[in-house]
């Protein structure tokens, strides 16, 4: 081609200078003329290529420019692999390029080909793109076949350059048959590289069922598996039978995830061995019953037990692995291999005691059901469990019951800010992490006392940074505490704003949003109403404001890091605002709110409601009295609401308070107003997503309602409701601020702790079970409150039972008086449990706690009445009862 | 070791200034491999550059012979295998960036055999122990060098069952590899911070003191149950001792008695051992912060062996930045201690202090200072169990690992530069053009306003404007 092309060239005036060519060679990318890049850069070297690579590539970014063309001239051009990669990182190279590439290859010769398949193929775009590409560059001599997995990996979704809902019948067989050398090579090696299970699982997946893609339904197309295509070569005997099964077998075997062994299995019993072929590899399906792979044990259990059905069965091949088998925690693969393991024992007794050995293994099983049939079939073989064998008594807990409860840390002193200067570092801390809402708290106070204030040194550069940090888009959204504090630091530090507004003034509000840095706030007009969000942003902007004016104290300022505040302190500071100084409402609000109830009725009985509504900033704050004297009455709501882009949260449990303040000033309204929960819970369920760190957003929660835990309880419902399905949601902190309590937690707080336990992270199952050993131990928890909302949830059937019991087991772990409250909510809950596919584990967990705790439980008509050899009749069975 | 010779190794290895990666030669005589031999498997492990007390060599020979529990053997070095090839963090923004392992790295301290790997992402690091029960006799040498673990070799492993002995040779004697047998050759680029942490994860070992032990049984059911995934912003959690096992909590226990698990699901790489296991020991820094997040390590203790798991203190986070070592580094009087310990080091298992500093004629203290100096060279290793070093050296280059420490270098440039100034209790430090940072030196830690320290505060080692300010105020 290089030679056709330099021959048409001599009829066509060569370029003068270097100028010239560039100017051709830009016009030939835009008019995608492939033939004419090759010539133009045909026997060039490389200082010229160099020089032409700058305009090649504001060509490229022009977008006006061919596919081929400008492959060609770029890989004709680019100086390293660097540039390659950087250039070539998502998007997919044209296959029809390659031609052109392979004669500017052929003639560049640069010295970085051999990792040219690497760059392509291994980049930040899936190794699918460019496989057709490489491999025709591989076709036409100029690459050696990559030896770089994705290479291969490319090729299952990437063979076929058709869109597949209209591929013709067979067309991926056709594909491979057509392509000499791509069996022996390429495809072979796909089936010996690690990860090519996935990559063939998701491919055949698609085949077998179709999928939804942005033209419809993509068919099922079964004759587009992989898996077929195998099946062909075998079948004709260009693949031979004994090899892939082998391949089978092995990838099973081998050290790769869990997700890569599936395909192979189906492939494996897609060939569906006969015995004697299963025979030859006894040894191999052995050694896969220690396999780390679910899958792998399976195909090897289910080999050994057809060789066992057929008499040919090696029973030290079953041995050699099935003391790791019965190591493992899922009880079916367990008791299947007891199973196997007593069937052999049968039809081979000379083997019994070794048998027998093997076992008593799984004495240690965490599930009573297969410690049970360890027992028996260890009497049918004449044996007991030997010494060393460590039982694993009423599923590790019964030690736990007896363990003192962990202590519990009393809450820190908050000091306030001493100076700018420790406000300054406090600050160039919190706008990188504000990882601690205690020192949010003080940060927030430092800015409003000391707003006129600066640091010694590095005003200017905390300023800047702050600046750039309120303006990151990394930094987001309301539910980011990093950004108001950003903005907090530029408003304290940067040169003050022309024109000071009140935070009520909507049009000040707009003026200042033009801003750039305040462009980056979120004023209280932004969150939803009726939500803490709103008022943690309401007194954001209070104090953005009171700063602006000047600044002064503040009132809300927590004593301790648990968002208390002490009636003292607080009397204190409002002397110290003086006779007519009006407070900031939102502020005054959070004052009220973190005393406790009774100081809050000793502070209206001092001051009185009177002076309130006075000397404050709002008249309505008079509504400050009724706090004192809070008496909820909490109703539980289980239904779909609304959410965000016409979608619908399904099933959100929400808690409603029918005697809820239902006045429509804002910093009351935002805490206390739960007449209507269910109305944005939807919406709310959504709040968390996009924030980079909503854990610290919703820390700060938890210091707004230091002293009623059922009302925070409430607000934070939607967002556990999202912690069912998703593992960022941040709930930790509000869990573990209900589980310290030092009051009485009702109903709310009992199902929010639940939903908790039932959360899709273990991270968060963790803190939730932290949270019910913390309330138990403290004594705030209540077994039966907590057992009727377990119910509820079990009933409404939107949270998963399997982690809720496996939570509650955790929590029961964590101390006595866990296990006790854990015991008693069980047995509340009780009538909920029959007919469910976790009943059985459900009733182990309180068969474990009721034996330890030496009680008896009365067991409802239905379950007493389960089949005795059922899984749920034998868990019955193991509860001490008196029904 | 002197600092200008590299191992062979490392001698190819290319570092250009402001490069961040470098480029390692693995050469091997052959592939590793494993066969089955008068029924018996038969591994033999290639071996590309290293040291020996004997100096430098190109494929060193430090055992033949056989080792106990051979099913127990195979999945312990395919689990270190495995923490080479895995990023258990993968950053926002890198998708599906190739990943090259680096090749485990074996030390032979003579009665035993230490296999060592460390993750891509540069916060797990493992070392498999085999011990002298395990092995049927004495190392033909001491040394260090890396091993190659190819696919095939990790599958013929993955296939071995059985607890029959198992016949292990770690290099082969020249005269009997037949003459064309070609040496294989993979160039794998290092990142700088990859080799810095490799080196420095040792310093966060010498720290440790066992908190928690559990039973093989609860070994199982704990490990089993830690959590799949947790991303990397997820909270930090902690091991709690629960009656006779242990549990996960979110709240660290201030008297100490609970160890960081930082990324849970970054043990689970552990489960195909656990069959083997009779117990579990969690070790946690003596001196840091309890309510802290914290590196720890997890010790899995089997027959004959241990496999030693250190976990950086969060899954975001890898040892190279902890700057743990920066003081000792800052202090010149050190790096000549160095060099005097560094002098007769024999590739002992385990250290021993006491004779160190009669050999030296230097204190204790200043003998393990300068250990610690030579861990984040590379040139020593922490075994926590023992609570001694040990001495290898890694096969990589000395000299470009002593220069990795960015933030000393930095420091050194302002002190030097004048940019450091006292003012009334504290000192304002002049850094990155105009902006001034102020610094406050003190017992109970120092202080900085700078982002680095904002960021980080004193979790992960002094700022370079608090080290600039100390070595000004040391003058």
């Amino acid at each position: 081609m290089v030679d056709l092309l330099r021959g048409q060239a001599r009829h066509e005036e060569e370029p003068r200078d270097l100028a010239e060519r560039q100017e051709r060679l830009v016009r030939a990318m835009a008019h995608d003329d492939a033939e004419a890049v090759v010539r133009l850069l045909a026997g060039l070297g490389e200082a010229d290529r160099r020089a032409l690579s700058r305009p090649v590539l504001a060509a490229r970014q022009s977008r006006l420019v061919g596919r081929s063309a400008t492959t060609a001239a770029l890989l004709g051009t680019l100086p390293g692999l660097r540039e390659v990669r950087r250039e070539f990182a998502w998007g997919r190279v044209d296959p029809a390029a390659a031609d052109a590439v392979a004669t500017v290859l052929r003639d560049r010769a640069p010295r970085w080909l051999d990792g040219l398949a690497e760059a392509l193929a291994g980049g930040q775009a899936s190794p699918t793109e460019n496989f057709l590409f490489l491999r025709r560059l591989v076709r036409a001599g100029v690459l050696a076949v990559p030896d770089v997995p994705e290479y291969v990996l490319g090729m299952v979704g990437g063979l076929l350059d058709v869109d597949r809902a209209a591929a013709p019948e067979g067309a991926l067989e056709s594909a491979v048959r057509s392509d000499p050398g791509l069996i022996e090579g390429e495809l072979w090696t796909l089936l010996h590289t690690e990860r090519s299970g996935r990559f063939l699982s998701n491919h055949d997946a698609w085949a077998a069922r179709g999928v939804e893609g942005p033209r419809g339904l993509y068919p099922a197309r079964p004759d587009l598996a992989w898996l077929h295509v195998i099946l062909a070569l075998v079948a004709d005997g260009t693949y031979r039978r004994d090899a892939v099964l082998d391949v089978a077998v092995e990838a099973s075997l081998r050290d790769w995830a869990a997700v890569d062994i599936p395909w192979f299995v189906q492939l494996h019993d897609a060939l569906a061995p006969t015995v004697d072929e299963l025979a030859e590899r006894q040894g191999r399906y052995g050694a896969l019953l220690a396999a780390p792979a679910g899958a792998s044990v399976h195909l090897g259990l289910r080999s050994l037990s057809t060789l066992l059905d057929a008499g040919r069965l090696d029973v030290d091949a079953l041995l050699s692995g099935a003391r790791a088998t019965l190591l493992r925690q899922e009880k079916g693969t367990v008791e299947r291999a007891l199973r196997l393991l007593a069937a052999a024992a049968t039809a081979h007794p000379e083997h019994a005691g070794a048998v027998a050995s093997v076992v008593a293994t799984a004495t240690e099983h965490p599930r009573a059901d297969v410690r049970e049939l360890v027992g028996r079939l260890l009497t049918r073989l004449g044996s007991t469990p030997p010494d060393g064998v460590e039982p694993f008594a009423a599923g590790g807990i019964t030690v736990a019951v007896h363990g003192g409860p962990p202590r519990r840390e009393p809450a820190a002193a908050v000091v306030p800010v001493a100076d700018a200067d420790e406000l300054a570092e406090l600050l160039a801390h919190l706008i990188e992490e504000a990882d601690d809402p205690a020192e949010v708290e003080r940060a927030l106070e430092g800015l409003a006392r000391l707003a006129g204030h600066r640091p010694r040194v590095g005003a200017d550069a905390l300023a800047r940074r702050a600046a750039r940090q309120s303006a990151s888009t990394i930094v987001g959204g309301w539910a980011d505490v990093r950004r108001p504090l950003a903005i907090g630091a530029v408003y304290w530090l940067a040169p003050p704003p022309a024109t000071p507004m009140p935070i009520t003034d909507a049009a000040s509000l707009q003026a200042r949003r033009r801003q750039p840095h305040v462009m980056a706030g979120s004023p209280p007009e932004d969150a939803r109403p009726r939500t803490l969000p709103a008022m943690i942003s309401g007194r954001w902007w209070e104090v953005m404001g009171h700063m602006i004016k000047g600044g002064g104290p503040m009132l809300a300022l927590p004593t301790t890091t648990d968002g208390r505040l002490s009636l003292d302190a607080l009397l204190s500071r409002l002397d110290g605002l003086g006779p007519g100084v009006g407070g900031q409402p939102f502020d005054m609000v959070q004052a009220f709110l973190r005393l406790s109830p009774e100081d809050r009725r000793s502070l209206v009985d001092r001051i009185g409601p009177d002076a309130l509504r006075g000397a404050r900033a709002d008249g309505g704050l008079a509504a400050l009295a009724t706090l004192g004297d809070l008496q909820p009455r909490w109703r539980r709501h289980c239904a779909d609401s609304r959410a965000p882009w016409g979608g619908v949260a399904a099933g959100v449990v929400t808690w409603s308070d029918e005697a809820a303040y239902r006045g429509t000033l804002q910093p009351l309204s935002s805490v206390l107003d739960r007449s209507a929960v269910w109305e944005t819970a939807g919406y709310e369920v959504r709040e968390g997503e996009g924030s980079a760190r909503p854990e610290q957003a919703m820390a700060l929660w938890t210091l707004v309602l230091p002293h009623e835990p059922d009302l925070l309880a409430s607000h934070a419902h939607p967002a556990l409701h999202a912690a069912l399905e998703t593992s960022k949601t941040g709930t930790g902190p509000v869990l573990l601020a209900i589980g310290a309590s030092a009051r009485p937690l009702g109903a709310p707080s009992c199902s929010a702790l639940l939903l908790g336990l039932a959360a899709r992270a273990g991270t968060a199952r963790a803190i939730a079970a932290d949270a019910v050993v913390d309330a138990a131990t403290g004594g705030v928890l209540d077994g039966r409150v907590l057992g009727n909302e377990l119910g509820a949830l079990l009933r409404d059937g939107h949270v998963r039972p399997a982690r809720l019991v496996a939570g509650l087991r955790e929590a029961a772990r964590g101390a006595g008086a866990a296990a006790s409250v854990v015991l008693d909510a069980l047995v509340a809950a009780l009538p909920e449990a029959p007919g469910r596919r976790e009943t059985a584990s459900y009733l182990e967990l309180l068969g474990d706690l009721a034996t330890a705790a030496g009680r008896q439980v009365t067991m409802p008509a239905e379950l007493a009445a389960a089949p005795r050899s059922s899984a749920v009749g034998r868990a019955v069975r193991r509860i001490p009862s008196t029904g | 070791m002197s600092p200008d010779v590299c191992p062979p190794g490392a001698s190819d290895l290319t570092y250009p200034r402001g490069v961040e990666a470098m480029e390692q030669v693995y050469r091997y005589r052959r592939a590793s491999s494993v066969e089955t031999v008068e029924g018996r498997p038969d591994v033999r492990l290639a071996t590309s550059g290293g040291w020996t007390p004997e100096g430098l060599a190109d494929h060193p020979r430090f055992f033949d012979g056989f080792l106990g529990h051979a099913e127990q053997a195979a999945a312990a070095l395919l689990a270190v295998a495995r923490v080479a090839r895995t990023r258990f963090f993968v950053p926002p923004g890198m998708l599906a960036a190739i990943l090259r392992a680096a090749d485990p790295v074996v030390t032979s301290n003579g009665d035993r055999l230490r296999f060592e790997s460390f993750s891509a992402c540069c916060g797990v690091y493992v070392r498999l122990d085999l011990l002298p029960g395990a092995l049927d006799g004495p190392a033909l040498g001491t040394g260090t060098t890396n091993v190659d673990m190819n696919p095939p070799m990790r599958q013929a492993l993955a296939a071995i069952v059985g607890d029959q002995a198992l016949h292990l040779a770690v290099g082969e004697d020249v005269t009997v590899t037949t003459a064309d047998a070609a040496v294989t050759e993979a160039r794998v680029p290092l990142p700088e911070r990859w080799l810095k942490g490799f080196a420095e994860v040792q310093g966060a070992g010498a720290s440790m003191r066992p908190v928690l032990q559990a039973s093989a049984a609860e070994a199982r059911r704990f490990l089993r149950a830690l959590p799949r995934g947790s991303g990397g912003r997820a909270p930090v959690l902690w091991a709690a001792s629960a009656g006779n096992g242990l549990r996960l909590t979110a709240r660290p226990d201030r008297a100490g008695g609970t160890v960081c698990l930082a990324g849970p699901e970054r043990l689970r790489f552990l489960e195909p051992l656990l069959r083997f296991a009779s117990g579990l020991r969690a070790y946690a820094p003596a001196t840091a912060e309890p309510s802290r997040p914290a590196a720890s390590i997890w010790e899995l203790q089997l027959a004959d062996a241990r496999v030693s798991v250190t976990l950086s203190p969060e899954v975001s986070r890898g040892f190279s930045g902890e700057g743990g070592v920066l003081r000792d580094l800052a202090d010149d009087t050190g790096a000549r201690d160095a060099d005097l310990v560094s002098a007769v080091l024999a590739f002992e298992p385990r250290i021993d202090v006491v004779r160190l500093a009669e050999e030296t004629g230097m204190s204790p203290d200043r003998v393990l200072t300068a250990l610690g100096r030579l861990g984040a060279a590379g040139r020593v290793g922490f075994d926590a169990h023992e609570s001694a070093w040990f001495h290898r050296e890694l096969p990589y280059d000395g000299a470009a690992l002593d220069a990795m420490h960015p933030r000393l270098r930095d420091a050194r440039a302002l002190a030097g530069a004048g940019a450091v100034r006292p003012v009334d209790d504290a000192y304002v430090v002049r850094s990155g053009g105009d902006a001034e940072y102020l610094v406050h030196l003190g017992p109970a830690g120092s202080r900085c306003t700078c982002p680095w320290y904002g960021k980080h505060r004193g979790d992960r080692g002094p700022c370079k404007h608090v080290l600039a300010a100390e070595l000004v105020r040391r003058g």
